[in-house]
């Protein structure tokens, strides 16, 4: 049982080694990580927020308030048509998702079921009782809204929360209608809560085509930077006449979509009656000349500045536009959801803060730190002063499991979060079961009177079905904990769980290898344990 | 020469005291219960939504007296001040806001605190909504401003208009809304004296969710480690260590009723890792009481538990210490955050080692594992086969 191949020798040796490579660039001084590859400084655990600091939101999508608003926009709309056909309806109310429309007499309902049921494919109308019918959007187009809502939530957010691109937030959908927002260091919660819920500004400027460079500003125009979606604008600034078109409160919704004919990707979008009039009268007198889309999202951002400016082409009216190009499909999905962003489509709320000032994570690291060092010290002494040179070996053993759950941390690039910290602890505390087991055993089989090789064979087979069963349980109380967990309990979770699997490695082939290769050497007539 | 913290090899009737152990387990088990129905859980933001700040003074140590005075003052229900470390750090929590008509009249003092008393905010006759007293009209530095000294988004501000405003917003998330204000108040009232080192807010719905998810938790994890022994050992076995592990569960949590100790996520995290550990020990047990089923077929059940405890008892006792001065180790230096999960452990470890013996393998005496042995059950053990 002692005797380990050659390969198994070099297959224990490699993965050690491998380990330390991966925990080395977490320990490495910044100095020295400079000179090794982007890809190697990279490889590295990323620090929770409870330890670099940081802010953590959840947030509620007012999702049904979209609802209510639209289905008010539907009661319009089912009036009108069925007051076309002479049918009178009373006070509809909305329910749900959807509103529920009285008629007034109800020999009219089942001609008024087929004129709703022909008004739009995405709504679904039904009788209920006698004289009411329930008009809603169906099943698929209330998932289809409520994702369309959260995705654009998310990206608002994203614009907002990370101007820049540097601060790497985690922003994700949560459930049917949360996000999850975290971004690490920043100092005042305060501020960025503020700067979540606030209002965007979307405007269509003409772009002042007359304007020559070098000539002076005229003061009906303005020069603003102009940031296109593929960054391929051939000039960064562009200048556009002050007057607004139509405000962005006026543009109802903006579709990603296909011309017919050409098939290439194209946007197209929609105008309240008013917005739709103001867009006809300024496109019909300036074909030809660009239309300069400007988005305002405060001085944090830069102020306003131009997202897209296409040209033209012909008198746009009927409140329905497309706005085509040499565009990706990406790129029409990106500028479609631009362009609603102007605000937030729903009220995010936050129901769940959690913030941490950095110098609180730098105590918290201290003191994680000192924690398990003396840990892992007091556990060192006990285990040599009970198990003399084997207990050395343990400690060995101990000392590589921790290397390695850096290593599979940074390889899976999980965050280490306090409780993460204590799970390692832990981990040192528990990780020496399996080396206990071991050398008990061991002493039973020497108290049994076996051999010093035999009793070592013995003690590493018999000890296995424990140590594995021991180590499996705990793993199913790991795992579940990290299922249902969240943030820095997870990362307690992770590193408990992680810490149980290479505890297998360490202590049954690690120190194996070390207990058979120093019988190898020492060939000992006593087992002295 | 290594040392031997127990003899070698150990004779200790340990089941021939399981009546008394069942009793006081049974006993304890039962006071938990009534305890946590009775004086309550000290159940943390995490469970029972609220608002904690943990703050720092700016300069020397924090006046407890003054920072109790000054946040009764603010009219936000029950707030407690837990004072740690030696730098002037106090930790305040703040129950959690109900939104009733008490947060508005904060807000309402904060904004007009910060813009003049002509801003006015109270309830809206009806319904949840606001009404908002604007002296002229609105524009966006104004916006900010308020949305700086209310919480309230921006976007729920009107966008045009002076006078008297209404804000619609649900009863729900105006409750939530409160939250906040709770937060603006508490900074408010500290900022000059303390920096704000950590804010944490739950808000009435995630509370209740987090506490029935962590529920859930428990009983997935107990169970599906039940289900796992059943399935390596037999069915006994199952349930024993499902009974060992409610017992720890139950009397660890009866151990957080009886200090008051905050209930919270890493509280329910020790909670499972409780069970993690107690199992784990009680399956080193099992796995000794398996194999000496097989190894002696005529000695009666009694006898054989005691002797496989008995095997095992230098290990457990090794791996209880280990764990158990790592938890000291992190009770002592880890920090305010990880103190109530290390103590946790720490009565965990302990109860978890003896629920392995008393509980989990005497459950195995009453539970016909080896029926046609029963009638031994009553002779004292047999030395003589311990020793062959």
């Amino acid at each position: 049982m002692l005797h380990f191949r050659r390969w198994q020798t070099w297959s224990i040796l490699v993965v050690c080694l491998l380990s330390i490579l991966l925990a080395l660039p977490n320990t490495l001084p910044a100095n020295v990580l400079a000179w090794l590859p982007a890809w190697y400084q990279k490889a590295r655990i990323h620090l929770g927020l409870d330890l670099r600091g940081g802010a953590h939101f959840l947030l509620e999508v007012d999702i049904e308030s979209v609802f209510r608003q639209k289905a008010e926009g539907l009661i319009d709309q089912a009036r009108a048509e069925l007051r076309k056909a002479n049918i009178q309806i009373g006070v509809a109310r909305p329910q749900g998702t959807g509103v529920i429309v009285p008629l007034r007499d109800p020999a009219d309902l089942s001609r008024a079921l087929e004129i709703l049921r022909g008004l739009d494919s995405s709504l679904q109308a039904e009788a209920v009782g006698d004289r009411e019918i329930k008009l809603a959007p169906s099943e698929v187009e209330v998932r289809r809204r409520e994702q369309q809502i959260i995705d654009q939530s998310i990206e608002v957010l994203r614009r907002r929360v990370d101007p820049t691109g540097t601060t790497e937030p985690t922003i994700q959908r949560q459930g049917s209608n949360r996000i999850l927002l975290q971004v690490p260091g920043i100092d005042d919660p305060q501020d960025l809560k503020n700067r979540i819920n606030k209002t965007a500004k979307l405007a269509f400027h003409m772009v002042n085509e007359d304007f020559q460079p070098g000539q002076s500003m005229p003061s009906n125009s303005e020069r603003l930077p102009y940031v296109d979606q593929r960054g391929t604008a051939e000039n960064p600034q562009i200048v556009v006449l002050r007057r607004v078109i139509v405000g962005g409160e006026d543009l109802t919704d903006a579709q990603a979509t296909f011309d017919q004919q050409t098939h290439r990707p194209i946007i197209s979008f929609a105008f309240t009656t008013a917005g739709g009039r103001a867009f006809c009268t300024a496109t019909g007198q300036n074909v030809g000349k660009r239309l300069a889309i400007v988005l305002d999202e405060g001085p944090q951002y830069g102020g306003r500045k131009v997202i897209s400016a296409p040209v033209v082409q012909g008198s746009i009216c009927g409140g329905h536009g497309i706005i085509t190009g040499s565009f990706t499909t990406k790129e029409t999905n990106e500028l479609a959801l631009l362009l609603r962003s102007g605000a937030l489509p729903a009220t995010l709320t936050v129901i769940e803060e959690r913030s941490v000032g950095a110098d609180l994570g730098a105590d918290a690291i201290r003191a994680g730190t000192i924690a398990a060092l003396i840990g892992a010290a007091l556990v060192a002494v006990f285990m040599i002063a009970i198990y003399g040179f084997f207990g050395v070996l343990s400690v060995v053993a101990v000392a590589f499991n921790v290397v390695m759950i850096f290593a599979v941390m940074s390889a899976l690039q999980a965050s280490l979060t306090l409780p993460g910290i204590a799970g390692i602890v832990l981990t040192i505390g528990m990780a020496v079961d399996a080396n206990v087991l071991i050398y008990e055993r061991i002493r039973e089989e020497k108290a049994a009177g076996r051999t010093a090789l035999s009793a070592l064979a013995a003690g590493f087979e018999r000890a296995m079905s424990a140590i594995i069963d021991a180590n499996v349980t705990t793993l199913i109380a790991g795992l579940l904990l990290f299922g249902f967990g969240s943030g820095p309990i997870r990362g307690f979770a992770v590193t408990l769980s992680v810490g149980l699997i290479t505890t297998l490695f360490t202590a049954v082939l690690l120190t194996r290898l070390m207990v058979s290769e120093w019988y190898r050497r020492a060939r000992p007539a006593q087992l002295n344990i | 020469m290594p040392l031997h913290l127990i003899p070698a090899k150990t004779n200790f009737d340990f089941l021939g005291k399981r009546i008394p152990a069942l009793v006081l387990s049974t006993i304890i088990n039962v006071l938990s219960l009534v305890a946590v129905f009775v004086v309550g859980l000290n159940f943390g933001i995490d469970f029972k939504g609220g608002v904690a700040v943990e703050v720092k003074a700016k300069q020397g140590a924090a006046d407890l007296a003054e920072l109790r005075h000054v946040l009764d003052g603010l009219g936000l229900g029950e707030v407690t001040l837990q004072e740690f470390g030696s730098g002037g750090e106090v930790l305040v929590r703040v129950q959690r806001q109900e939104g009733g008509p008490e947060c508005v009249a904060i807000a309402a003092r904060l904004l007009s605190k910060s813009l003049g008393p002509e801003f006015k905010l109270a309830a809206a006759s009806q319904g949840a909504g606001l009404a908002l007293t604007l002296p002229r009209g609105i524009d966006d530095g104004t916006r900010k401003r308020i949305s700086d000294a209310t919480g309230l988004s921006e976007a729920q501000l009107p966008r045009t208009g002076s006078g008297v405003q209404r804000i619609d917003i649900s009863a729900d998330q105006r409750a939530e809304w409160c939250q906040q204000v709770a937060i603006l108040a508490v900074k408010d009232a500290l900022a000059d004296k303390y920096d704000f080192r950590r804010t944490e807010s739950v808000g009435p719905k995630v509370g209740s969710e987090l506490l029935q998810t962590g529920i859930i938790a428990m009983l997935a994890t107990l169970l599906a480690i039940a289900a796992y022994v059943w399935f390596r050992f037999e069915w006994q076995f199952g349930v024993g260590a499902l009974i060992a592990l409610l017992h720890d569960v139950v009397s660890t949590v009866g151990v957080f009723v009886l200090f008051q100790l905050d209930f919270s996520l890493t509280a329910l995290a020790a909670l499972l890792t409780i069970a993690g550990y107690s199992i784990n020990d009680t399956v080193v047990v099992f796995d000794r009481v398996r194999e000496n089923l097989r190894r002696y077929k005529r000695l009666a059940l009694v006898d054989i538990l005691n002797v496989s405890i008995n095997e095992t008892l230098s290990r457990t006792i090794m791996t209880s210490s280990t764990v158990f001065v790592a938890c000291v180790a992190l009770a002592l230096f880890g920090g305010p955050v990880l103190h109530s999960f290390a103590i946790g452990m720490l009565w965990g470890v302990i109860v978890g080692t003896y629920s392995s013996i008393w509980i989990a393998c005497a459950g195995l005496v009453y539970m016909n594992l080896r029926p046609e042995r029963m009638r031994g059950e009553d002779k004292p053990a047999k030395t003589e086969v311990a020793g062959r």
